[in-house]
C-alpha cells in the first residue's frame, strides 16, 4: 500500500474498501484476544480455517481473527455470520460441526450459545447479550470487530477519519477547545481534565515538546489499556498524532507493560502500518506536520523481548526502549524518570510534566483509555460527547468487572450507570448467587463500598465521595466468602511493595499499616490497633509525596468506615466470618445438612475429614490446615465457620 | 516582592524562594533533617509540614519543595501540623531507635517512646549523602539502593567505591551522625558504612592558619567550598586592608575541597569540638 | 547477592552495549537486553554498562536494584509467574502459589537446583478473567486449579508442560460453568 498522500487519498481508501466489503464473503469471527488465546482461541482459528478452507463454503466464508471481546470468561468465542450469532466456549473439536451445521446448513449450536443467568434463556445474537445490550461501546466500538493485524480493516470502520478533519479543518486552538468543551477528564485515575492539560503544555515555552501514553497499567484487576491495545490500538495512535498536533508536540512515547506481550505487538504492529500509510512519521496525510513515535516496554517477558530487540528496521524513528516495571511508574514524574533511564522516583510537583518534563521540555502524558476517546470527540463533536454521563463527568468509562461475578469482563457504560447496573445486570451478579458485600473500585488505592450504596450512579466525584476513586477503572466484586480486612491487608501489602521508598510516611507507614493489619488476621489484634491506624491514615495521606502514598491509605479507611464490625469480630471475638484468616476460622459440618456425598473428603489435602457414604461426615480440627477446600466445594452448605 | 502572613506576622520575600527559606528566614522554627542550602531540595522526610491557606483552601504542605506565593497564610504550629510532625517522628523514631537525634526530636513533640514495634535501622534514608555526594562532590560514590521496605543507601556491592576520594562529607553532612568509615590502605577511598555502633568518629572541619592566609589576594577555597561556608573577615593586625579567611565551622561538611586548592597550606583539618551532631538538630519545643 | 564480580564474556556484553554507548538514558535497555541473555545482570557486567554508558557505577545499581524486571541473580531458564493481582487474589492464588511451590520445591523468587525453573509472582497479568491464572514463560495457564499442579509439572521440569497445545486448566472451564471461586486463605 503506497503513502496515503493526504486527506482526499484517505476517503478515496475508505470508499473502496467499503465498497469491497459490500460483496465480501460473510464473516466468522475468532476472538483472538489474550484472554480466549488462554484458552485456545489461535487453535480453534485454525481447525475452522482448515474445515472451511477444505470446503466450498469457503467461497461464502471468511475465518476471521478480532481483538479482544472483553468477555473473557466465556472464551473462545467465534461470532458467525452477519446474523452475528454467539459461539462461546469453543474448541477445535466444535470446528466441524460449526462449519457442517451453521455454515452448512443454517442450524444454531444450542450447547454453544450463552446461557442468560438471569433470565435462564439461551441467548443467540451477540448484541443481545445482556452482557453487551446493556453497554454503550464507544472506545470500544472496533475491539472484537476489526483484525488488529490489518490497517484497512480500521479504516473501513472509520479510523483515522478523526485525524483527516482535524489536520484539514481545525487549528490546534480549536482541538483543544473541542476537548476542553466535551468535558473529557483523564481516565487514569485522577480525573484531571484533558483540555486544560493540553492547554498548559501548549503554552509551555520550550521545543520540542513530548507527548506521552501511559500503558503502564499497574492496578492488578484492571486490563481495559491492554484490550484497547490488542484491540484497537489505531485509535491510541489516532489520538496521540491529534494530540500532539493540538499541543505541538513532534515526538511522543508509549510506555507499555511487557507482561501485554500481544498488546506490545498488535500496537507496534499498527505502529509500522500506520507509518507506512502516511497517517505517522513525517508530513502526515500532506498537512506538512510530522510526528514521530517510540515504544517503551516495561516488564521482563525476555521472549517478548528477542522479538523486539533484534528488528532495527523500524523507520518514522520508532525504537523499542525498555523500562523496568513498577507501580510507582504510574505516576507521571517516575514514568518520565523510567524513560530517561533512572530509577522511577516521583519528584516533587510543580514544575508540572507540561512545564519541564522529559529530559525537561514540555510533556503531556494521558493514559489509553483518554488517548482512544480523543479521536471520538474530534469526529462527532464536542456537544454530542457533553450529552453522555453526568454534570460533572462526561461520556463513557470502561470499567473491567472482575472477582466474585458471573459475567468477568470489560464494561464500558455511560458515566453515572449504577454500581447496580453494572454488576448485576451487565455482570450477571454474584458467583453462585452468594450474597454481595462490597464492590472495590479505583485500583489498590481506591475504597471498598458496601451493598448499601449499589444504586450510587458512577462518576469521579460520587465515588471519591464514598472513600473510594475512579482509578483507572478497575471493579471487584466481593462476596460474603471474601475477608474485608484481609481485603484491606492484601491491598496495603501490594503497596507497601510497590512504594518507591523515597518519602517517609509512604515507606514507613504502609509497612505499619501492614504490620497492624497482619497481626489483626493473625488473632492478635487489639482494640488500640484501630485507634493507631486512624491516627496514622490521615498522616499519610496528607503527608506524602506522590499520589501512590496520599492514596495509600483508602483501602483501610473505607473499610474502616464501612466495615468496622468485622475489624471489630477479629480483634474482639476472634472470629472471621467469611473462613479466610486462617487462624480464627473452625469449618465444623452440619450433620443435619450433609448428605454424605464424600466430596469434601476427597478434596481435603490434610485428611482431615472422616466419614461414610451418606453418613455425615466429620472434620478433625487438630488435622484441619484451614485451607477451606472442604467449605468452597461442598454443595449443601452443611459446612460453616464456627 | 510577595507578601505572606506567618502565624499572623506579614513577611515580605523575594519571589521564586521555597516556602521553607520565608518563613525559617523569617525566623520560624521548622523541623527538617533532610533539607540542607548546599543541595537541592528533595522531600524526602516531610518533617517540614506547614499549613497553607488561602480562602476556604487549607491544606498541610512539605515546605522545603513548596513554592512561597503571595498572599498565602501559613501556620508553623496549628494542630494539623503538630499531629502529622509528631506521626512521622514516631515512624522515624520506631524506625531508628537508637538515634539520640530522632529520639529528642520526638520527645519535643510529646512522644515517650517509639509508637511502633521497634525495627533498629541506622539510616533515616534523607539522601543528604547521596545528594551531596552527586550534586556538591560530582562522585556519585554512594547511591540509594533497592525499592520501598528494601530501600537503603550505600557504595555498590557495599565495596569502597573507586569515585569516592574519601572526602569523608557523606560523614560530616549526615543529620543524625550515622556514617562511619575506615580508610582503605593504599587508596584515597573509605570503606563506608552506616551505623550507632561505638561512638560516632570525630568529623573533621576545616579551619584557617590565619598567618598563612593571604585572603582576598588568593580566596580560592571560597570559590570551591560546595557549602559556601568561607567567607573573608579583615585582618587588622596583618595590616591595613588585609583580609583572611574564616570558616563558619558549624556549617562545615569536612569535605576538604579548601585544603586541597590551598597554595599555602593554610587549611587544616581538625577534629569537630562537638559532636556534628548538635549542629543539624533542629529544637522545637512545642509544649515548653 | 554475590559480592565478588563472577566471570562473564566480556565480549558479549560489549557486542550488546555497541549500540548504546555513550547514551546514558539507554541504560534500561541494555541492562534488560544483558538479562535477557544471561537470565540475570551479572554483577560484573555493571562495571562494563557503567563505563560504556558513561554512568557512575553507583546509578547503575541504584536502577538495577530498583526496578523488579532486573536481578543480579539468575532467575531461571524458564520462568513460572504467578499472578497475585486483586481478581486472581480473591480466587485463590495463594493456594496456586502454594501448590506450585510445593510442587517444584522451591520457595517464590528462587530458581530450581538445575537452573531450569524460576518461581515468581507477577502483581497482574491482566488476564483477569482467567483468575486464578498463571505463565509457564509466555504461556497462559487459566484457572488453574491446585490439584491440576503437580500434573503440570513431572519431573519437575518446564518441558512437558510448554509442550501441551492447550493449557491443563481449559479443561476445568468447559462450557457453561460458573468460574471457580475458591476465596483466598
Amino acid at each position: 500500500m503506497p503513502r496515503l498522500a493526504d486527506a482526499v487519498a484517505l476517503a478515496n481508501h475508505r470508499r473502496e474498501l467499503k465498497n469491497a466489503a459490500r460483496h465480501a464473503r460473510a464473516p466468522v469471527t475468532v476472538c483472538c484476544g489474550t484472554g480466549c488465546r488462554a484458552k485456545g482461541a489461535m487453535e480453534v482459528f485454525a481447525a475452522l480455517s482448515d474445515k472451511v478452507g477444505a470446503s466450498p463454503l469457503g467461497e461464502r466464508h471468511e475465518i476471521r481473527q478480532s481483538g479482544c471481546r472483553g468477555f473473557c470468561e466465556r472464551g473462545p468465542m467465534v461470532i458467525v455470520g452477519n446474523e452475528e450469532l454467539h459461539y462461546e466456549g469453543v474448541t477445535p473439536k466444535h470446528a466441524t460441526q460449526i462449519v457442517q451445521e451453521t455454515l452448512g446448513n443454517g442450524t444454531v449450536l444450542k450447547p454453544l450459545l450463552y446461557r442468560d443467568p438471569v433470565a435462564k434463556q439461551m441467548v443467540e445474537r451477540d448484541p443481545d447479550i445482556p452482557f453487551y445490550a446493556n453497554q454503550m461501546r464507544l472506545v470500544l466500538r472496533n475491539c472484537g470487530r476489526a483484525d488488529p493485524r490489518s490497517l484497512d480493516d480500521y479504516i473501513a470502520e472509520g479510523s483515522y477519519g478523526a485525524l483527516a478533519k482535524a489536520l484539514t479543518t481545525m487549528y490546534p486552538e480549536e482541538i483543544i477547545e473541542t476537548i476542553e468543551k466535551a468535558g473529557l477528564r483523564g481516565r487514569g485515575g485522577a480525573g484531571f481534565p484533558t483540555g486544560a492539560k493540553w492547554q498548559m503544555c501548549r503554552k509551555a515555552p520550550g521545543k520540542p515538546k513530548y507527548i506521552i501514553c501511559n500503558a503502564d497499567e499497574g492496578d492488578p484487576g484492571a486490563f481495559m489499556d491492554r484490550s484497547v491495545l490488542e484491540g484497537d490500538p489505531h485509535s491510541v495512535i489516532e489520538g496521540m498524532v491529534i494530540g500532539a498536533y493540538a499541543i505541538g508536540a513532534s515526538e511522543g512515547y508509549i510506555y507499555v507493560r511487557a507482561e501485554y506481550p500481544l498488546a506490545v505487538e498488535n500496537f507496534t504492529r499498527a505502529l509500522e502500518q500506520a507509518a507506512s500509510y502516511g497517517l505517522l512519521g513525517e508530513d502526515i496525510l500532506g498537512s506538512g506536520f510530522s510526528f514521530a513515535m517510540r515504544v517503551q516496554l516495561i516488564g521482563s517477558f525476555r521472549q517478548s523481548l528477542s522479538h523486539w530487540l533484534g528488528d532495527d528496521s523500524f523507520d518514522f524513528n520508532l525504537r523499542v526502549s525498555l523500562g523496568g516495571g513498577a507501580f510507582v511508574c504510574g505516576e507521571e514524574t517516575a514514568l518520565m524518570a523510567s524513560i530517561e533511564g533512572r530509577a522511577g522516583e516521583p519528584r516533587p510537583k510543580p514544575p508540572f510534566p507540561a512545564q519541564e518534563g522529559l529530559w525537561g521540555l514540555p510533556t503531556n502524558i494521558n493514559n489509553v483509555e483518554t488517548w482512544a476517546t480523543v479521536p471520538l470527540i474530534i469526529e462527532r463533536g464536542a456537544d454530542w460527547y457533553r450529552g453522555i454521563g453526568t454534570e460533572s463527568s462526561k461520556g463513557t468509562k470502561i470499567f473491567s468487572l472482575v472477582g466474585k461475578v458471573k459475567n468477568t469482563g470489560l464494561v464500558e457504560v455511560p458515566m453515572g450507570t449504577t454500581l447496580r447496573k453494572i454488576i448485576f445486570e451487565i455482570g450477571g451478579g454474584t458467583l453462585k448467587d452468594r450474597p454481595f458485600k462490597a464492590v472495590q473500585t479505583g485500583g489498590p488505592s481506591g475504597g471498598c463500598i458496601p451493598a448499601e450504596h449499589l444504586d450510587t450512579p458512577v462518576d469521579y466525584e460520587k465515588l471519591q465521595a464514598l472513600g473510594s476513586m475512579m482509578g483507572s477503572g478497575g471493579m471487584i466484586v466481593m462476596d460474603e466468602r471474601t475477608c474485608m480486612v484481609d481485603v484491606a491487608r492484601y491491598f496495603v501489602t501490594f503497596l507497601e511493595g510497590e512504594s518507591c521508598g523515597k518519602c517517609l510516611p509512604c515507606r514507613e507507614g504502609t509497612q505499619r499499616i501492614r504490620e497492624i493489619l497482619s497481626r489483626i488476621t493473625q488473632g492478635k489484634g487489639e482494640l488500640a490497633d484501630i485507634e493507631q491506624l486512624e491516627e496514622l491514615c490521615p498522616v499519610i495521606r496528607q503527608t506524602s509525596l506522590c499520589g501512590l502514598g496520599q492514596t495509600a491509605p483508602n483501602p483501610v479507611l473505607s473499610t474502616l468506615r464501612y466495615f468496622r464490625d468485622e475489624y471489630m469480630e477479629h480483634i474482639v471475638e476472634k472470629r472471621c466470618r467469611s473462613g479466610t484468616c486462617k487462624a480464627l476460622v473452625n469449618f465444623i459440618v452440619l450433620p443435619e445438612k450433609c448428605t454424605g456425598c464424600m466430596a469434601c473428603l476427597k478434596v481435603c489435602p490434610a485428611d482431615a475429614i472422616q466419614g461414610a457414604l451418606k453418613q455425615a461426615h466429620v472434620i478433625d480440627p487438630n488435622h484441619c490446615d484451614r485451607c477451606g477446600s472442604c467449605f468452597d466445594c461442598c454443595r449443601f452448605d452443611a459446612i460453616i465457620v464456627q | 516582592m510577595i507578601e505572606l502572613t506567618v502565624d499572623g506576622i506579614k513577611v515580605l520575600a523575594e519571589e521564586g524562594m521555597s516556602l521553607l527559606e520565608v518563613v525559617r528566614g523569617a525566623g520560624f522554627e521548622v523541623p527538617t533533617l533532610c533539607n540542607h542550602p548546599a543541595v537541592e531540595p528533595y522531600g524526602a522526610c516531610r518533617l517540614c509540614q506547614l499549613q497553607v491557606s488561602r480562602g476556604n483552601w487549607s491544606r498541610l504542605v512539605a515546605s522545603c519543595i513548596f513554592p512561597a506565593q503571595d498572599g498565602l497564610v501559613v501556620s508553623t504550629r496549628s494542630e494539623e501540623v503538630v499531629r502529622a510532625r509528631r506521626m512521622l517522628l514516631g515512624l522515624l523514631w520506631s524506625r531508628c531507635p537508637s538515634s539520640t537525634v530522632i529520639g529528642d526530636l520526638a520527645r519535643s513533640y510529646g512522644l515517650q517512646r517509639p509508637p511502633f514495634p521497634a525495627r533498629d535501622e541506622a539510616c533515616i534514608l534523607c539522601g543528604l549523602c547521596v545528594r551531596f555526594c552527586r550534586e556538591r562532590v560530582g562522585a556519585e560514590a554512594i547511591g540509594f539502593q533497592g525499592r520501598g521496605p528494601e530501600r537503603r543507601v550505600g557504595t555498590p556491592f557495599d565495596l569502597p567505591s573507586e569515585p569516592c576520594y574519601s572526602c569523608r562529607a557523606c560523614a560530616g553532612i549526615c543529620p543524625i551522625g550515622t556514617i562511619h568509615y575506615e580508610e582503605v590502605p593504599g587508596r584515597e577511598a573509605v570503606r563506608w558504612y552506616t551505623a550507632y555502633e561505638g561512638d560516632q568518629q570525630p568529623l573533621p572541619r576545616a579551619r584557617v592558619d590565619t598567618a598563612t592566609c593571604s585572603g582576598a589576594g588568593c580566596a580560592a577555597c571560597l570559590t570551591v567550598c560546595p557549602v559556601g561556608c568561607i567567607r573573608l573577615v579583615a585582618a587588622p593586625e596583618k595590616g591595613e586592608a588585609q583580609t583572611v579567611a574564616l570558616v563558619d565551622r558549624d556549617a562545615c561538611v569536612g569535605c576538604r575541597y579548601c585544603e586541597k586548592i590551598c597554595l599555602k597550606n593554610a587549611m587544616q583539618m581538625e577534629p569537630a569540638q562537638e559532636n556534628p551532631v548538635t549542629r543539624a538538630t533542629v529544637k522545637e519545643s512545642i509544649d515548653g | 547477592m554475590s559480592a565478588q564480580p563472577s566471570t562473564i564474556d566480556l565480549a558479549r556484553i560489549s557486542g550488546i552495549l555497541r549500540r548504546y554507548r555513550g547514551q546514558p538514558s539507554m541504560l534500561l535497555n541494555a541492562l534488560q537486553e544483558i538479562q535477557s541473555v544471561y537470565t540475570c545482570v551479572p554483577p560484573g557486567a555493571l562495571y562494563v554498562v557503567a563505563r560504556e554508558l558513561e554512568l557512575p557505577l553507583s546509578r547503575v545499581f541504584n536502577v538495577v536494584t530498583f526496578y523488579a524486571a532486573l536481578s543480579l541473580v539468575s532467575r531461571g531458564r524458564h520462568q513460572v509467574r504467578i499472578c497475585v493481582g486483586t481478581a486472581c487474589h480473591l480466587r485463590g492464588a495463594e493456594k496456586v502459589l502454594a501448590a506450585v511451590s510445593k510442587t517444584l520445591g522451591i520457595r517464590q523468587g528462587d530458581i530450581t537446583p538445575d537452573g531450569e525453573l524460576g518461581l515468581e509472582t507477577v502483581n497482574c497479568l491482566g488476564a483477569c478473567a482467567l483468575a486464578p491464572v498463571f505463565m509457564l514463560d509466555s504461556k497462559y495457564i487459566a484457572k488453574a486449579s491446585p490439584k491440576d499442579i503437580p500434573g503440570l509439572f513431572p519431573d519437575r521440569r518446564a518441558e512437558a508442560a510448554l509442550d501441551q497445545k492447550v493449557s491443563q486448566a481449559q479443561v476445568g472451564s468447559s462450557h457453561g460453568e460458573e468460574g471457580s471461586d475458591a476465596p483466598t486463605r
